[in-house]
């Protein structure tokens, strides 16, 4: 049931770079795969987070779904960028639970729609919580957390 | 030379998601609103203080009225505990509500006469969020730039007795959510579906007795399935009919276990809507299982459509998120698959339908053919598909209640009448209007709950209600 065809997404992602605005902030050449540690929950558990731990200085990725971000937890190393990738077919934001406004970072509807991207570089260590305005609020629905270690 | 020419003509659709935008988003932040509140036949609702303690109020009666006692349905809401009815009168409620109390009933008074209006700058009529057990009744919700009602997170929802007006996403919403009800719902003029529910397994709902037209898709589920009922309801006038679909962008792939029985579906070729792509690419379809699995399609009449009356076909999801899943998969629950990091994936998914059955159905006037089964690239004779008991004038492939009947062995060629789905993609359809500006029928009067002024509170933490689907008929044609 498997089937993919690697020659179409080539092409897409081809039209896709060469037909959509730049986002800024999106640098291809500056992905590098984290190391990812996955741990399936037990029959009857939570699930734990999956935690990415990435060098400073490379980036982890959450891919931003209707309605949900997955990872929903995400763990980093200090210096590393985080980068958003809106994946499904609606809109969506990213709001900071301490800073709904995006003042120190996250981003508004306008800049976040289906296809656009969004990174920040989290320096100082501590758990950042944020949400989807749209499809949440900053306690349920659409959330996610990003978890700063030190380096 | 298939395979090729859909990479192709896929290759532009994608362009048309990545880099398209939505004429109904803002920058404005989300930020619910009361702006005015006009009260039909009586002076304007004061914006001052209640004329009513509201704890005493909700403590001693557990019932709230707005705007007797609140002047906005959002501080009723703020204000009421759980089990509390909360009960609106006529008037215009420029209002986005949001409702984070569970087992609250929030009622109109009058279905036709209670209408929240987002005048296209609010997002939601009202919106549930993780509250379990929440009930909205016998409303109008029109002018929103997403949606009209809409549940997320919640075991137990119900709506019932609704009407949704010119929305820019959805009608009635209710995503990842289970345990829910929604009956006597006459969804109008939006974008995507009149009517969702999608990502749950097993979503344990029943859509029965609704009227979904002028949208995008009547219904649309995706990822959603197990005991989720589409029933007594009719789907006409859509771009596309009734489509239950899989896809990586929401979690719980793939679609699975729909049952569609006893719905009037008709007319689905509704060019003057607003649309999304896959609208745009499922149009002049009745029911049009896009990569579902093992639904039940039973006893609907279907007719009137550009293409198929029932169509079992792939979707192709050019920019995935995930591998396919295999049926091991199936036992993630969507809580669990957020914190599970998707395979890396490495190009298109070919999501194909599978398993599902066809029975009983009456189909006519279905212009391509009354039933399709296709699929790119696979033999469809390997799908699992059944159909027996329907009356039909033509399918693609030929005969094919003789191909695979429900009951005994399948003969035949497969090959003999088969259906090239690709010329779809290539099709050009007339664009999506903008919602604000899409010609609807009037807003006319619907039916109301009955004694919604005596009725006691009735949260949904029993639902959905029984149904007997065996005593569901083919529909009358109107």
């Amino acid at each position: 049931m498997n089937r993919k065809f690697q020659a179409l997404a080539g092409a897409l992602a081809v039209l896709t770079l060469a037909n959509c605005a730049p986002d800024p902030n999106d640098d291809p050449d500056a992905l590098a795969p984290p190391v990812e540690t996955t741990v399936a929950p037990a029959p009857g558990e939570t699930a734990p987070p999956v935690v990415t731990v990435a060098a400073t200085g490379q980036t982890a990725k959450v891919t931003s779904l209707d309605n949900s971000f997955r990872v929903e937890n995400l763990v980093v190393e200090a210096g590393t960028e985080v980068k958003w990738d809106n994946k499904g077919r609606n809109a969506h934001d990213i709001r900071p639970k301490d800073d709904p406004s995006t003042d120190s970072w996250g981003v508004l509807e306008d800049k976040f729609q289906p296809g656009d991207s969004y990174s920040f570089v989290f320096t100082t260590p501590g758990t950042y919580a944020y949400y989807c305005s749209i499809h949440g609020t900053a306690k349920v629905g659409m959330i996610g957390t990003v978890t700063v270690s030190a380096p | 030379m298939k395979r090729s020419l859909l990479g192709t003509l896929s290759a532009a659709a994608l362009l048309l998601v990545a880099c398209g935008s939505d004429d109904s988003k803002s920058a404005t932040p989300t930020v619910p609103a009361v702006t005015t509140i006009e009260v039909a036949g009586t002076t304007p609702a004061p914006d001052t203080a209640p004329d009513t303690t509201p704890d005493t109020v909700a403590e001693a009666e557990g019932t709230i009225s707005v705007p007797d006692d609140f002047a906005s349905i959002q501080e009723a809401v703020d204000a009421a505990k759980p089990g509390d009815l909360i009960l609106v009168s006529a008037g215009t409620y420029n209002e986005a509500v949001n409702v984070e109390t569970d087992d609250l009933t929030i009622r109109g008074l009058d279905r036709n006469e209670v209408i929240l209006d987002g005048q296209f700058e609010l997002d939601n009529g009202i919106r549930v969020l993780g509250a379990s057990g929440v009930a909205i009744e016998n409303m109008t919700a029109t002018n929103y730039t997403k949606n009209g009602f809409f549940w997320t997170g919640v075991s137990g929802y119900r709506g019932s007795y609704l009407t949704t007006y010119r929305t820019g996403d959805y009608g009635v919403y209710a995503f990842d959510s289970v345990k829910g009800q929604l009956d006597h719902v006459w969804a109008v003029g939006s974008k995507d579906a009149g009517v969702y529910i999608g990502e749950c397994f097993p979503c344990d709902a029943v859509i029965d007795q609704i009227v979904s037209e002028h949208n995008g898709l009547g219904y649309s589920g995706t990822n959603s399935g197990g005991n989720l009922l589409i029933i007594n309801s009719v789907f006409r006038n859509n771009r596309a009919g009734v489509v239950p679909n899989s896809g990586s962008y929401e979690l719980c792939y793939p679609e699975r276990q729909t049952t569609v029985v006893g719905n009037l579906v008709h007319s689905n070729n509704q060019a003057d809507t607003a649309a999304i792509d896959v609208a745009l690419l499922a149009m002049g379809n009745g029911i049009l299982v896009a990569g579902g699995v093992q639904n039940v399609i039973e006893r609907n009449l279907v007719f009137d459509h550009d293409k198929s009356g029932i169509g079992l076909v792939p979707f192709l999801e050019e920019d995935p998120n995930d591998d396919l899943p295999t049926e091991a998969d199936w036992a993630i629950t969507c809580e669990e698959s957020k914190s599970i990091a998707p395979a890396e994936p490495t190009g298109a998914l070919l999501w194909d339908s599978w398993q599902n059955r066809v029975v009983g159905n009456v189909l006519e006037d279905n212009r391509h053919f009354d039933i399709i089964v296709a699929s790119v690239g696979t033999d469809v004779s390997t799908l699992g598909h059944c159909f027996s008991g329907n009356t039909f004038n033509k399918s693609a492939p030929d005969n094919v209640e003789t191909l695979a009947p429900c009951d005994g062995t399948g003969s035949g060629d497969w090959t003999d009448g088969a259906y090239d789905i690709i010329p779809w993609l290539a099709e050009v359809h007339p664009p999506s209007v903008d919602y604000k500006d899409a010609v609807l029928p009037p807003l006319t009067p619907q039916e109301n709950m009955p004694d919604a002024a005596t009725a006691p509170a009735n949260p949904a933490t029993n639902v959905p209600a029984e149904v007997d689907l065996a005593a569901i008929t083919v529909p009358a044609k109107p």
